[in-house]
């Protein structure tokens, strides 16, 4: 499988012309651009998610040690009382489906990118806003789902 | 019928036939009919806006026609099943019009990424087709470049290096002189003719630069956009000579008025 990229960084590089030279040249546009990318977040996103739980579980207890008198085993004994490995990989396997959301949307506007520099921010806008929304109906969508499973 | 010997001998090698052009409901040309054969150097030529560059899109598998059929040889190419299309394919070779370079690849990667899929080379080997291609259109020594780093007369070589990577029965060409200087121009006309003459190949150029149609070409299409159909067919020094319909002469004249009748 071939890994590549194609964009636009000046005005005479088209990106349309590279999509159709992928075309004629047999190599598919989704396999060659779309696929590598949704591979590469739902890789990453877990261990952004990873990264964030425990930068969040950290930033408790500063607040808690420093401002709340807690001690730091109180803490942590809490904390880890509090939260389950469930929680954890919910929230684990959730990422990795936002992964998905995100690199579809940003090939999907990206791909739909019209041919001049103004075209090229505004799919950027638009990609931004497009994986928000699929974010926000995903995660609905999860909640309803994990409500039911009683998770 | 397709595939047929015509009169003058000349072996067909791309046959349109009926072939209409639309987006939606919007027809572009409509009933093209016109044989390229086999070393033809094929001119599309009409003005701005008439959909040269459309047919070449249809000539070349990227957009489906409304109506009617493309042949390449004896094979129908409209109605291909995808591997079928994809081998087909595989022995054309289009030069897009700025290139169409892939921007994240050096030249040698271009060119290589189409010989490591199809052919066995070895990586090796495969630098060394690459350099040779590149050394034909005049890049020797530009493997490592990325698109971006050239200018885009060179670009355009790189492209015309890499449309030959599989060494192609067909070459497309789409405005090859666009963008380019008269002298420039000049010298990729020439390559043109060499390339048609040492590799065999069969041209297809769209055009509307006068001194291009005449030098390069052999046989050719006129398409009229306000019409919508194709006005006039054949060799462009004959159509200059004996094409009644004034809106050919005036094309081929730069629209100066035909004084051999006055």
């Amino acid at each position: 499988m071939h890994i590549g990229y194609a964009r636009v960084s000046t005005d005479d590089q088209q990106l349309h012309l590279q999509l159709d030279a992928l075309t004629t040249a047999g190599f598919s546009p989704l396999e060659f651009l779309v696929l590598p990318r949704v591979m590469a977040l739902v890789l990453m996103m877990p261990l952004l998610c990873l990264y964030s739980d425990f930068v969040g579980v950290i930033g408790g207890a500063v607040i808690g040690v420093g401002m709340l008198d807690l001690s730091w085993t109180t803490y942590f004994h809490e904390t880890a009382n509090a939260i389950s490995l469930t929680d954890m990989f919910g929230g684990v396997f959730k990422s990795s489906v936002y992964g998905v959301l995100i690199a579809l949307s940003g090939c999907l506007r990206g791909l739909q990118c019209g041919n001049s520099s103004s075209a090229v921010g505004d799919a950027a806008t638009s990609a931004v806003v497009t994986g928000i929304v699929a974010i926000v109906v995903a995660c609905g969508i999860f909640a309803v789902v994990f409500y039911i499973l009683g998770i | 019928m397709v595939g047929g010997i015509n009169g003058n001998g000349a072996k067909p090698h791309i046959t349109v036939r009926d072939l209409t052009m639309a987006f939606g409901s919007f027809v572009l040309m409509r009933d093209l009919n016109f044989t390229v054969n086999h070393g033809d150097i094929f001119i599309i030529m009409g003005g701005s806006g008439s959909g040269k560059s459309t047919l070449l899109r249809h000539m070349i598998g990227l957009i489906e026609p409304a109506r009617g059929n493309i042949f390449f040889g004896d094979e129908n190419f409209t109605k291909a099943e995808p591997e079928q299309r994809q081998e087909l394919l595989r022995r054309m070779g289009v030069l897009f019009q700025t290139g169409g370079l892939w921007s994240s690849m050096t030249l040698a990667e271009n060119i290589g990424m189409l010989l490591e899929e199809y052919t066995s080379l070895r990586p090796s080997e495969i630098r060394e087709v690459a350099s040779l291609k590149l050394a034909l259109v005049g890049l020797k020594g530009f493997e490592d470049y990325y698109p971006s780093q050239i200018s885009g007369g060179m670009q355009k070589r790189a492209g015309l290096a890499r449309a030959m990577a599989l060494d192609p029965e067909v070459l497309f060409f789409d405005e090859p002189s666009a963008g380019l200087d008269p002298i420039s121009s000049r010298l990729l006309d020439e390559l043109i003719l060499e390339l048609r003459d040492s590799l065999g190949a069969t041209v297809v150029v769209v055009t509307h630069e006068l001194a291009s149609i005449f030098t390069i070409g052999n046989n050719s299409v006129f398409l009229d956009p306000e019409a919508k159909i194709m006005t006039a067919s054949g060799d462009p020094k004959e159509l200059l000579a004996h094409c009644p319909d004034p809106k050919v002469q005036a094309f081929l004249r730069r629209g100066e008025i035909r004084r051999s009748h006055e």
